[in-house]
């Protein structure tokens, strides 16, 4: 065949491929013929509706599964049971010596928890083998008395210690708790932290506290009026954020940063003419127990370290005589209980603690370096006098 | 015999060392520095004097397990420089059994792990008495001298034993070490592929728990090395 001939037959074929294209959407297809355009949209929108419907369904039988299998209560055909103190665990056989070594380990760090039987009301905790629970719950810890747990082997531990120290902290008279950030109650807390951010303080109370001995600063600093109610934490903030503070020449700066919760605030309330700023602010931050806590010049870790000192002073049962109180009070008589002296002395044996590193703060900068890196340093020595028995070549 | 193997040691690790030794002595007064001739009062509030010395200390106290760690492996690697060069002909020929000359190689480091510590202790103890710390700081030099001392000498007794065998042993121990650090990670994960066991397996959070954590043979070289603090 000549080259243009071979065109000729190129052209052709082309020529007929896109005109077949462009045919074949108008050309009717045969499954057109069998519905109207009516019956069609008709049965797409039933479709639709099945579609939806079937989600609902699937929905409705995720949601029933999942509250068979994880109300509180329910347990699997190879769940058993073990009791530790108050605590009362049921899970899979597998899942259970980590669970209650667990709470055993978690009981046993709370300072002063002695009688836990006698103190702590139960608690009972369902654990679900987080491989056959078909779940996408979080671990979910629930409601007061009681923890349903969907848990691997790997976070039992976790999930329990969590659980069990949940419950506890919720037994101790409010509002001493978020007073102390949740810290210091158990053998875990280092008090360290706390001198170090009080030494680092640019607070007047804190800085007379330590350098003065002045134990009415102390006081001050450590918040020990909070009592929880809108008027201790209204006179807090009257305290440490005095009305002189915002008067020029110090006004509050023209760009407060975003955590400056009281500067932004009183910010926004001068850009709005508003005539008494500072209170306005100061009234509706202390209808807040976050906001008030975050606003105190002592950090959540120093006021944790008068926690410590209270429980170490209070000795064996004070966590267990503080639990059978009721709430109310300020959180310096709340622990003027539990150490079982009065608010004053409590101050002034903290203070002297925390200057002499005595007590619960044994210094962390002069910590000794443990046995364990001694028998290392020696052990390796031995294997080094020994190295011929372990020569590759 | 061990003040000559003393003497081969020095000889072997001097130049190496000496910048070693600078450090060990200068970072001390160097992170101290901050708190000489300060001032503080309680009506001019001294906390930023305070929070400037301990993140000083914080700082340099991290280039403090570090000299210590580098220190312990010169050491420990140049104990047994010499014997390597002449392919422990030398060694072999002495009337001595093998572990009483490798102890007293072993004692002539010590010896000079103690000698470095010493200079760490004179410029900590120096940088204490010169610093001027605001209420509530304290210094720590004999105690963090301790640290050190112990961190060097872990550091040439882990090196010290590894340089002992062959030149092959080490390269075979520091090989797969180096191995593991570069390659065990996505060699896990493609292992995963096949069975994923194997690619949940946290090789570096594994590491980290059995050397450093849970009183591991490195944990000396975690934990506080602050000169000043509360």
């Amino acid at each position: 065949m000549s080259d243009g001939a071979g065109r000729w037959w190129s052209w052709a074929l082309i020529s007929w491929a896109v005109l077949a294209s462009g045919l074949e959407g108008q050309v009717p297809s045969a499954s057109n013929y069998l519905l109207s355009p009516d019956e069609r949209a008709r049965l797409e929108a039933d479709l639709a509706d099945v579609e939806a419907r079937l989600a609902e369904v699937q929905a409705l039988e995720f949601e029933m599964r999942e509250a068979a299998t994880l109300r509180p209560g329910n347990v699997g055909p190879d769940h058993v049971r073990r009791d530790v103190g108050p605590v009362e665990i049921r899970g899979p056989r597998h899942l259970l010596p980590a669970a209650a070594g667990a709470a055993t380990h978690a009981l046993g760090q709370f300072r002063g928890l002695s009688d836990a039987d006698g103190a702590l009301t139960a608690l009972r905790i369902d654990i679900h083998d987080a491989g056959e629970v078909e779940s996408l719950a979080p671990p979910y810890a629930g409601g007061s008395g009681t923890a349903v747990l969907v848990a691997t082997a790997e976070d039992v531990r976790a999930l329990v210690d969590h659980a069990v120290r949940r419950h506890v902290l919720e037994a101790i008279p409010q509002p001493l708790v978020p007073w102390s950030g949740g810290w210091g109650w158990d053998s875990a807390f280092r008090p360290d932290d706390g001198v170090r951010l009080m030494v680092q303080s640019t607070n007047r109370d804190g800085i007379a506290c330590l350098q003065r001995r002045d134990l009415e600063a102390c006081a001050g600093y450590l918040a020990l009026s909070y009592d929880g109610s809108t008027e201790s934490k209204l006179a807090l903030l009257e305290y440490h954020y005095p009305a002189s503070a915002f008067l020029p020449p110090t006004p509050v700066s023209e760009t407060p940063r975003t955590d400056d919760l009281l500067g932004r605030c009183v910010f926004e309330q001068r850009r709005r003419g508003t005539p008494d700023a500072r209170g306005t602010c100061l009234a509706d931050l202390a209808s807040r127990e976050y906001a008030t806590l975050g606003l105190l010049p002592s950090h959540p870790s120093a006021r944790a370290s008068l926690v410590a000192h209270a429980l170490q002073l209070g000795g064996d049962g004070a966590l267990t005589r503080l639990m059978r109180r009721p709430d109310g009070g300020s959180v310096g008589a709340h622990l003027a209980v539990v150490a079982g002296t009065s608010e004053a002395e409590l101050v002034r044996s903290w203070q002297e603690d925390v200057s002499g590193r005595t007590g619960v703060f044994r210094s962390e900068g002069g910590e000794r370096p443990g046995p364990a890196s001694l028998f290392w340093a020696g052990g390796l020595a031995l294997l080094a006098l020994r190295s011929t028995r372990w020569r590759l070549g | 015999m061990g003040i000559q193997m003393l003497k081969l040691h020095w000889r072997a690790a001097r130049w190496p060392m000496l910048p070693v030794l600078v450090a060990a002595f200068g970072l001390p007064l160097m992170a101290g520095s901050a708190a000489w001739g300060a001032t503080y009062s309680v009506d001019h509030l001294s906390a930023s004097g305070a929070v400037a010395v301990t993140d000083g200390a914080a700082v340099f106290g991290l280039t403090f397990a570090i000299v210590a760690a580098i220190a312990g492996s010169i050491l420990g690697i140049s104990a047994w420089s010499w014997d390597h060069r002449q392919d422990h002909v030398y060694a072999l020929s002495l009337p001595v059994p093998r572990w009483k000359y490798s102890a007293l190689k072993f004692g002539g480091g010590t010896i000079l792990v103690g000698a470095t510590t010493a200079l760490f202790a004179l410029g900590a103890t120096t940088s204490s008495l010169l610093a001027n710390l605001p209420a509530g700081l304290r210094a720590y030099p004999g105690a963090l001298s301790l640290h050190f001392l112990i961190a060097t000498q872990t550091a040439f007794a882990l090196l010290f034993a590894l340089a002992s065998g062959t030149m092959r042993t080490a390269t075979i121990v520091l090989g797969c070490v180096m191995g593991l650090a570069i390659f065990g990670v996505p060699l896990l994960d493609f292992l995963g592929n096949f069975w994923s066991p194997l690619g949940d397996f946290d090789l570096v959070r594994f590491a980290y728990a059995t050397l450093v954590e849970n009183d591991g043979p490195l944990s000396i070289f975690a934990g506080n090395w602050m000169l000043f603090d509360v």
